[in-house]
């Protein structure tokens, strides 16, 4: 193990407002170390090997540190954020058919920041839903690709979502759906922009269902919390499948694929994201609200 | 030796700040000196409960950059004083009676 495995290890998952701060502390410590082990006379091989010894092991400096970092409250706000793509869907729900972008401008503008605006915040609360998730089961660098995975196919996805807000001229009857909060097109597409939009659009969908069903598979490998991470893993291999089958029926037209994909993507993200709310419910209640005794 | 060091590793360290502000580094050097070995602990477990006393108040931090690298000082605050002051004469009576006990009651 070198430095930096060490580090990334000691600092997992770790609260992103003090990550930098807290992995600057330790990488001066060890560089402080390093600097006086040469002076006395080690190879500056034996030094870095010393100095990562000294320092001791990683896991047990991250549970330490996540004790004292990690609250009750930080359980409370996941919550709340794992319950905002649901509430913007709700929200949404009564709108579809009803986005007429060139016929009453301000409704129109008020539609299309509600959307841009519930996009954000589904690409944020899946982010923060993930690594809170990850941190409660103890998963480290063995689920970087599917988080990656899902991270680009929704950034993909947001892009497109905005440029289509921004330059399509077709009225769509928009689908939209959980946890991707993106336009895919029910009927076909004439104008060659749409059609670009809907095709990224779809390959950003296909990366991410492809993510959910990996990242599924790494949680119900962990040890802890078997039962829920089981029930995430099944609910996230039907979301990512649903999502596939939407992708393709989107990048073949063939509108009957997306009529499939579509309500089961919806109903399945929103399941996913329940789950979520309960798993940080639970881990809420079970962490005491107060710093850790010292004793 | 590890025997209860955890335990014992806050007031170590309120006791090293006593002397002056110090980072975490410097810290955990000073306590394995001044024991001559005797008390030799994994440095990354320091930071955790730096960290702790920081959140209660008992020791305030500010970072300073120094040949490019950054330090965290962390200082005593009033409360430290007092928590200090509280658990060193804890220790003087905890120890003193160990020493009675071990000494067959001559102490």
């Amino acid at each position: 193990m070198n430095f930096d495995t060490w580090l990334n290890t000691a600092t997992q998952n770790l609260p992103i407002h003090r990550l930098e701060a807290i992995r600057q502390e330790l990488t001066g410590h060890y560089l402080d170390a390093v600097d006086d082990y040469l002076l006395q006379g080690l190879s500056p091989d034996n030094a870095r090997v010393v100095a990562l010894r000294e320092l001791g092991d990683a896991s047990a400096v991250c549970d330490g540190l996540r004790s004292v970092h990690i609250h009750q409250k930080e359980y409370w706000r996941a919550m709340v954020i794992a319950c905002m793509p649901t509430a913007c869907v709700m929200l949404f729900l009564p709108m579809i058919g009803q986005i007429r972008r060139n016929d009453e401008p301000l409704i129109a503008l008020i539609y299309t920041l509600f959307i841009a605006i519930s996009a954000i915040i589904t690409v944020w609360s899946t982010r923060h839903s993930i690594r809170m998730t990850s941190m409660i089961a103890y998963l480290g660098d063995e689920a970087d690709t599917p988080i990656s995975l899902i991270k680009i196919g929704l950034w993909i996805m947001l892009v497109m979502t905005i440029i289509n807000l921004y330059m399509s001229q077709t009225i769509f009857i928009a689908i939209i759906n959980t946890p991707t909060f993106t336009y895919m097109p029910n009927s076909p597409l004439n104008n060659p922009s749409d059609i670009i939009i809907s095709m990224v659009s779809a390959f950003g969908m296909m990366v991410t269902g492809i993510g959910w069903i990996l990242y599924g598979d790494k949680l119900a490998s962990t040890t802890t919390h078997k039962s829920i991470f089981s029930l995430l893993r099944i609910l996230m291999l039907i979301m990512g499948i649903a999502l596939i089958l939407l992708a393709t029926g989107a990048i073949l037209q063939d509108y009957r694929l997306t009529a499939i994909g579509t309500p089961i993507s919806l109903i399945f993200g929103i399941l996913t994201f329940s789950l979520f709310i309960i798993l940080f419910y639970q881990m809420g209640r079970n962490t005491p609200p107060s710093r850790p005794s010292l004793a | 030796m590890n025997m209860n060091l955890k335990g014992s590793l806050p007031l170590l360290i309120l006791r090293i700040l006593q002397d002056g502000e110090n980072h975490g580094y410097r810290i955990a050097k000073h306590i394995k000196e001044q024991s001559e070995g005797v008390l030799d602990f994994k440095e990354g477990t320091l930071y955790p409960t730096l960290h702790a006393l920081e959140s209660q108040g008992q020791i305030s931090a500010t970072d300073h950059i120094e040949n490019g690298r950054t330090r965290r000082y962390y200082r005593l605050t009033d409360m430290g004083k007092n928590t200090l002051m509280a658990q060193l004469a804890e220790w003087e009576r905890f120890s003193s009676a160990v020493n009675r006990v071990l000494s067959g009651g001559e102490a």
